[in-house]
């Protein structure tokens, strides 16, 4: 501030000593600031004659007395002006240094009301609106902006402005510019700086790593002084941990969102997984699927239907997480649909059409699957199975050690039109097929160990006994046991196949009609034994079943129609789980038979006849008769 | 005093019947009419090779009974070479005839020692 501001303060002090000089004989006083006049006593100036110059190098102030020649008061005038000077400057300095308190009370008070207000503002978007809009309030400028750099996204931008706003990308490169050179912290229109702002100051928030974010200022008229670098720094460093603050809630957010929707992922996958197992018999079938934390790429399916063999997958799709579990998803799809809609079901085809299906989605990235599928034929017991790299697949039989059949082919979505293959065993009573994902034998313990497969294989020694679920829960038991406190990392999906009795029986049936004529009688009994055998039932009980029919066909065409007489015959055979049962129509006579009095003639006596339904009567559990609306019908019953 | 000699030629005609396939009723008029000639030509000893024979009824039994009947009036027999098929020795226990017939190996056809 100019002395001569200060003067009007001091009038009176100046007439004072003006007054002085006068009664000393002085013309008039006066008083010069570089030069320049600021006060004279009296004001009529006189412009010429003698004066004496008296000047304070300090301030620059001068004492012009005219009049006055005599040279002894020098010292005099120089000291008074020095006085004068030294008075003016020390008001001059309170008067900034109360300025300044003013000012700098005032921005404290604002940094206060910030500080307060930022506290309640727990959302990136609402905090970084209430920093630019204070921030260029406080700084007195038009405008502010705030950018923060997030690892792996786009940066947010934030901008509040009294005018237009900038367009973002203004923003970014001014953000750019003091990213580059942090430690200078202004910027002036210098053709640095992008279009509509013509100076700005900046500084960083102070947030964890990784992440970097900055508040600028800009379009302050005049220039950013010192102090506004430093309010704005206060601004910052305390608003930096709420940032973070805000951030880290963001981010809780973002991850319980992600959270719900991987529940629901995983929900979507449990869904899609089989959630009952066909019960057949003599077969034991039981399949678990343990998901790791996250979502994960398993899956398994088994599907019995009829007149098909019993097919069952498993198979895991590389990685983890919403990936791995999108494709699972794809890759069950189809394979669910194969396995049960392609004309004939063979286990390498159910490959080559998942392989051919899925071959792109896995090249897209960069994935695969690996499946093992598996069909068992029911009656003849006899298992098909094509192995696309799944580990391991366990066979057991009672007098063979558990052995790994090993995996043939390469994963699903890695060639096109590679060509799989499948290989057969016959699978006998008490024979185990436990086909597993590698979540079992790579299990680790606390100490880092793999479970591994000669593990896994003694673990099967000791369980295979039992049925198919006994030995699904002891392994998972094992790994359990064994991982101890490490926790599971990848899925563990299984399923176990247990041959429980030497044939199995699944109810079939056919149906034919004769004519009643005697060449015609062996092919209802080829057919019984046909479907017999395909059904699994006991050859013993297929070897009587076709005596009776013999004998009770044989009676039809000699008694009901009478020899030469034309006729039908129509015969239904059902082969149950646990009997058989042949029902025939025929339009002949009816018959004349008590069945309670049918006994087997002595064979000493031999006769020549009356044997037929003697041997039906003791073959059968069942032999019953009908006749209604001239239909004559037979039921013969056998079981086991 | 030379040595007397006195011949006397047993001549025992055997006709042994091989059957090989299903003898049920469809067959059994063809066996029927075969040893029906048989019986006419004199033949009364009969031996019935059931070792190939895959099934047997009631029809086909009653073929053999019938020929067994007719043999034992003329102080002949009918003996059986036990089939080798479950299906066809069932009727035979079930009705019992197994111990009608007398059954015989193979080996049995030309008397012992022979």
């Amino acid at each position: 501030m100019p002395l001569a501001d200060l003067l009007p303060l001091h009038q009176q002090d100046f007439q004072a000593l003006a007054a002085t000089w006068l009664r000393l004989g002085a013309d008039s006083v006066c008083l010069l600031e570089n030069g320049q006049v600021i006060a004279a006593y009296p004001l009529k100036q006189s412009q010429d004659g003698q004066k004496l110059v008296a000047r304070d190098a300090a301030t620059g102030l001068e004492l012009h007395l005219y009049g006055v020649n005599n040279h002894q008061w020098q010292s005099n005038a120089e000291m008074q002006v020095k006085l004068f000077g030294r008075m003016l400057t020390s008001e001059n300095e309170m008067e900034a240094l109360t300025a300044s308190l003013v000012e700098t009370q005032d921005r404290l008070v604002a940094l206060y009301d910030l500080t307060r207000a930022t506290r309640r503002a727990i959302e990136v978007d609402d905090l970084l609106a209430l920093l630019t809009v204070e921030s260029s309030r406080l700084l007195d400028a038009s405008g502010a902006f705030a950018v923060v750099y997030l690892p792996g996204q786009a940066p947010i931008v934030r901008q509040h402005h009294s005018q237009k706003a900038l367009p973002e990308a203004h923003l970014l490169a001014a953000a750019t510019l003091y990213r580059r050179d942090p430690n200078r912290r202004t910027f002036k229109d210098g053709g640095t700086l992008p279009v509509g702002m013509r100076n700005v100051i900046m500084s960083s928030l102070p947030v964890r790593d990784q992440v970097f974010a900055c508040l600028g200022v800009f379009n302050k008229s005049g220039d950013f002084t010192a102090p506004d670098g430093k309010l704005l720094k206060a601004i910052t460093d305390q608003a930096g941990a709420k940032l973070d603050n805000a951030l880290l809630y963001q981010e809780a957010i973002q991850r319980a969102r992600i959270d719900a929707e991987m529940n629901l992922a995983r929900q979507v996958q449990t869904a899609l997984l089989p959630q009952t197992l066909p019960k057949l018999d003599g077969i034991d079938i039981h399949a678990v699927s343990i998901p790791a934390l996250e979502v994960g790429g398993d899956f398994f399916d088994v599907a019995a239907m009829p007149n098909r063999p019993l097919v069952f997958l498993l198979g895991d799709v590389t990685g983890k997480g919403l990936p791995a579990a999108l494709l699972m998803s794809m890759t069950h799809t189809v394979a669910h649909s194969a396995v049960r809609y392609m004309p004939f079901v063979a286990p390498h085809q159910v490959l080559d059409r998942l392989n051919k299906d899925m071959l792109d989605d896995y090249s897209a990235v960069g994935m695969f699957t690996t499946a093992f599928v598996g069909t068992l034929d029911l009656p003849s017991r006899k298992l098909m199975y094509s192995n696309a790299g799944q580990s391991p697949i366990l066979y057991a039989s009672p007098t063979h050690q558990p052995q790994l059949l090993e995996a043939a082919d390469i994963p699903v979505g890695v060639f096109d039109g590679y060509t799989y293959t499948s290989h057969s065993i016959q699978l006998s009573l008490g024979d185990v097929l436990v086909a597993m994902t590698d979540g079992f034998n790579e299990s680790r313990n606390e100490a880092g160990e793999m479970f591994g497969i000669e593990r896994l294989k003694d673990e099967l020694q000791k369980l295979q006994r039992g049925s198919a679920r006994e030995i699904a829960d002891g392994l998972l038991a094992a790994i359990s046991t064994f991982a101890g406190n490490h926790p599971q990392d990848d899925d563990r999906t299984l399923v176990v196949l247990k041959i429980t009795s030497e044939k199995g029986i699944t109810a079939m049936q056919t149906n034919l009609t004769i004519s009643a004529q005697y060449e015609q009688l062996r092919l209802p009994a080829a057919a019984l034994r046909e479907l017999g055998t395909r059904a699994g039932a006991p050859e013993e009980i297929i070897g009587l079943c076709e005596l009776a029919l013999q004998e009770l066909l044989t009676n039809l065409v000699d008694h009901a129609y009478g020899k030469g007489l034309a006729g039908q015959i129509h015969i239904n055979i059902r082969v149950e789980p646990a009997h058989i049962q042949i029902k025939t129509e025929d339009s002949g006579q009816p018959a004349q038979i008590n069945l309670d009095s049918v006994s087997m003639p002595d064979p000493g006596a031999l006769m020549e006849g009356g044997y037929g339904m003697a041997i039906i009567k003791n073959l059968m559990d069942d032999v019953s008769y009908r006749r209604e609306n001239d239909l004559n019908t037979w039921v013969l019953t056998r079981r086991w | 005093m030379p040595l007397q000699i006195q011949t006397i030629e047993h001549m025992i005609r055997i006709m042994v019947i091989t059957l090989d396939g299903r003898l049920d009723a469809f067959e059994a008029p063809a066996l029927r009419q075969k040893c029906d000639k048989f019986l006419a030509d004199g033949l009364i000893h009969f031996v019935f090779d059931l070792t190939e024979v895959t099934m047997l009824d009631s029809a086909g039994l009653a073929a053999m009974v019938s020929v067994l009947k007719r043999a034992r009036l003329k102080n002949g027999d009918v003996r059986l070479i036990w089939p080798r098929a479950e299906a066809a020795s069932r009727i035979l226990k079930l009705t019992r005839f197994d111990q009608v017939f007398i059954s015989i190996e193979a080996s049995q056809v030309i008397p012992q020692g022979f």
